[in-house]
């Protein structure tokens, strides 16, 4: 277990380093001039040039900017978004922001998707089956634009429940309609995803072992189907924490979170190649955490599978 | 199964629902009228830093923090505001008048100092303020912005500012400069107080300043800047200013959409939308009635045909271009009336406007059009297809579809939009000289000054004549305008310079813009100015 945990931690670092690579090669490739695009439709005067250029080594080849940039990372120091603030303040404020909002999306798709998958995996072919097949089916096949907007209009400014915006005095609950918008995809194929398993599990010969054992059928669905059909959910579920936040960028924009998809938005705008590799590397790190968690629980889950 | 699991996802809702309750419970209550806080949308600002502020959504918090030296008066011409007087013999060295009893929000007393300090901070090269360009005419400036990478400055401060006492100093220009009193209502002639520096020899402004500027303004700052949320203000008690505020505060709230502000408009939770978006526009006529307003503001919308490009070379392919569009139909049917047609080369804010300048070039005539462009060669003389290019990020694509379709039924050649990511991309093409078709373009004036839309958009050296147009009898007649005795004087030779471009349309004049607002039913008189801004001081309560 120690020996497979160091390994996949040195396999992370090694994605890591490629990863952050690849994106400011990127970053780098698209740059055409990231000071008049700081300056929008103005021109920008001759002397400010010179000393921008000079500051943030605009001029200066691809390999040494990324230097100038690993250095900085090692050392902790993010340095400065072209905008002029510091990396590490616009992340410090805007990361916890994404992580609620992740979180809280992530926790409605995990309880509502596998009650709801479990309740109509149980009585398939029932009316809430169906109708939640429909429903889903709407969810995946509409964009997150419409649905943010809709419900924006619907449940913030016609019925008043929510904020069409982000109110930090609200605390945790400014984050309850973007988290719904944000989550519904999740929760949608989350729900397929288990409804699919259990009515598959139900079939199953060691179910029909158990009930002839004379199990109850509480015991039997606790136990023994949901623990196994909840294999394939955790994968799914597991992996999406990285993309939700990633996703967060309609979300938040529509909803006014300042979480980092809009300073992501923002850098890619200003080819801020910096700001936008430093915000990428957290996400992939994040990727990087999540799927190491799901294969541990995996060995929890399936005691078939085995870490060495 | 048991009935307790079939309840899970309901009684999750209850709660969902119930933590929901207990966020609405806050409601703005009934205030007196005096204490009324009045939020106001914006988008982030870039720098709160005067003589760093040059765009529109940072000048609006900066309106209620400073006040400027100058105003303008229903004619555009700059009065006195912050100034006593402003006076000069030969507009090349300008004598400025402090009004006394002015102070900073904290405590310190507005004089001399204050304005010197805060224009040698700007016009100092290594502090690369956005605003730095507004200094260029004050003597001294070229020594301290060298233009060549890596030089040092030689020098510190602008040799053109004199202090004569606590309350006067004097200014002197390189060259006379009829209009200096407008440039001076700008945001990056604001004074600095002597708390905003850590090293006032060096120039050195201190970097946590602007996220807590103190200005002289009718609104002093209230904690901090917070970064993409929201920027507080109260009103200043000592406010030394002729008109006092009637709001107890403004909140500036960031958004990163206009649609979200509008949202929250509905909703209640914004009382200002300053920009209502184009497509909530038509909504927002039925939404707000008398509520949603529009006044004019000084952007010119206009398309630029590029020198280089030699599909555009014969002044009668222009011109025909320029008949085959219908203005007034494209801002009925796209901009819902939220601009309006411009037929001349400046914008109507400017002191020397005249309307329909550009004469019979900007009617809409198809018959004519496209009798001139056929016998200019036809669509053969264009390659056979016209193009415009277009940044995609500015909600441009539905007017230049729009103009392309009118091209084609009225002149019978293709025409196609050319959407290019940014507009700083189609800036580098043309100075590429890479052909992209004709391109449109967007100005916003500084002050009103006719001279703000000749020199920079069409003289041979103009800071954004990206399109290169060259005319020396025009560039000399700005410039003798510049240099003028009077006011009057220079209008007369800045319309002589206008008169130029009817001949050649080096560009298509299109539209310029309205302020089209949107408020609450907590505020009344509720204004804008022609910088964006609301007029925070007309602001009051609504009578219940």
């Amino acid at each position: 277990m120690t020996a497979y945990l160091i390994r996949r931690l040195l396999q992370m670092m090694l994605t890591f380093v490629g990863a952050t690579f690849i994106v400011y090669a990127l970053m780098f490739s698209i740059a055409s001039d990231p000071l008049q695009a700081l300056a929008g439709d103005k021109p920008l005067n001759p002397s400010q040039r010179a000393q921008l250029t000079a500051q943030y080594h605009l001029d200066e080849p691809f390999i040494k900017q990324y230097g100038y940039y690993m250095k900085g990372l090692v050392t902790g120091k993010f340095g400065r978004a072209i905008s002029g603030r510091q990396i590490a303040d616009v992340m410090a404020e805007a990361w916890p922001r994404t992580l609620q909002l992740g979180l809280i999306a992530l926790l409605i798709a995990i309880v509502l998707g596998i009650s709801g998958g479990v309740y109509a995996g149980l009585r398939r072919g029932g009316a809430f089956d169906q109708t939640s097949l429909a429903l889903t089916l709407v969810v995946i096949g509409t964009p997150i634009f419409v649905i943010g907007t809709v419900f924006q209009s619907v449940f913030a400014v016609e019925l008043g429940w929510f904020r069409p915006s982000y109110a930090p005095e609200l605390g945790i609950a400014t984050y309850i309609l973007p988290a719904i918008v944000l989550g519904l995809l999740s929760l949608a194929t989350g729900m397929r995803l288990t409804r699919t398993s259990v009515a598959e599990n139900l079939r199953s010969d060691y179910v029909r072992t158990a009930s002839s054992k004379g199990l109850t059928r509480r015991r039997i669905v606790a136990v023994h189907v949901l623990r196994n059909s909840l294999i394939p959910v955790v994968t799914f579920l597991g992996t999406e924490l990285g993309g939700l936040m990633s996703g967060a960028m309609v979300t938040e924009g529509i909803f006014n979170i300042p979480g980092i998809g809009g300073r992501l938005f923002q850098g890619i705008r200003l080819e801020d190649g910096p700001l936008v590799v430093t915000i990428v590397s957290l996400l992939i790190l994040i990727y990087l955490v999540t799927s190491l968690l799901v294969d541990l629980l995996y060995a929890v889950l399936d005691p078939r599978i085995r870490h060495g | 199964m048991t009935k307790s699991r079939l309840t899970t996802p309901g009684l999750l809702l209850a709660a969902i629902a119930v933590t929901l309750l207990a966020g609405c419970g806050k409601k703005p209550g009934a205030a007196a009228p005096q204490d009324l806080v009045v939020s106001i949308g914006i988008g982030e600002p870039k720098s709160l830093i005067p003589s760093s502020t040059t765009e529109t959504e940072g000048a609006k918090v900066m309106d209620a923090l400073f006040t400027s030296l100058v105003d303008y008066d229903k004619d555009m011409r700059p009065v006195d505001l912050a100034a006593e007087s402003i006076t000069t013999q030969d507009n090349k060295v300008w004598v400025i008048k402090l009004l006394p009893g002015w102070t900073f929000h904290n405590g310190e007393p507005v004089i001399a100092d204050s304005y010197i300090n805060a224009w040698n901070a700007g016009a100092w090269g290594p502090n690369a303020h956005d605003g730095n360009n507004f200094f260029v005419k004050i003597a001294g400036y070229d020594a301290m912005n060298p233009t060549r990478k890596g030089a040092t400055p030689t020098a510190k401060k602008l040799t053109g500012l004199r202090k004569l006492d606590d309350l006067s100093f004097e200014v002197t220009l390189t060259s006379p400069y009829v209009n200096f009193k407008s440039m001076l209502g700008y945001t990056a002639f604001l004074p600095l107080p002597a708390a905003a520096f850590t090293d006032l020899a060096n120039n050195q402004i201190d970097p946590a300043f602007q996220d807590a500027p103190i200005g002289q303004g009718p609104f002093r700052m209230q904690g901090k800047w917070q970064h993409d949320q929201l920027i507080q203000t109260v009103r200043y008690e000592k406010y030394a200013g002729a008109g006092k505020p009637h709001v107890a505060g403004v909140d500036f709230k960031i958004y990163q959409t206009q649609t979200t502000q509008y949202q929250d408009l509905l909703a209640g939770q914004l009382d200002i939308v300053p920009q209502i978006p184009l497509e909530n526009l038509s909504g927002a006529i039925a939404d707000l009635g008398a509520r949603y307003k529009t006044s004019p503001a000084s952007t010119i919308q206009i398309l630029a045909f590029p020198t280089f490009d030699p599909r555009f070379s014969k002044v009668e392919i222009r011109r025909a271009i320029s008949k085959a569009i219908d203005r007034d139909e494209i801002i009925q049917k796209i901009f819902l009336t939220s601009q309006a047609p411009l037929r001349s080369f400046v914008s109507p804010l400017v002191p020397g406007y005249r309307p329909n300048t550009c004469g019979e070039a900007c009617v809409f005539n198809p018959q004519k059009a496209r009798a001139l462009f056929n016998a200019a060669g036809g669509p053969a003389a264009v390659k056979g297809r016209i193009e415009i290019a277009y940044n995609v990020d500015g909600g441009h694509k539905p007017w230049v579809d729009a103009t392309c379709n009118q091209l084609r039924t009225n002149l019978g050649v293709e025409c196609l939009g050319n959407p290019q990511p940014k507009f700083a991309e189609m800036l580098t093409k043309a100075e590429h000289k890479e052909p992209m078709g004709m391109f449109r373009m967007g100005w916003v004036f500084d002050y009103p000054a006719m001279e703000n839309y000749l020199w920079p958009l069409y003289s041979t050296h103009g800071s954004s004549n990206y399109y290169g147009y060259s005319n020396p009898q025009f560039d000399h007649l700005v410039e003798a305008g510049d240099q003028a005795a009077t006011p009057e004087a220079a209008t007369a030779l800045y319309q002589q310079a206008e008169d130029l471009l009817v001949r050649d349309v080096p560009v298509l004049p299109l539209r310029y813009a309205l302020n089209s607002f949107g408020h609450s039913t907590r505020v009344a008189n509720v204004e804008m100015d022609m910088f964006f801004r609301v007029k925070l001081l007309d602001l009051t309560a609504a009578p219940n």
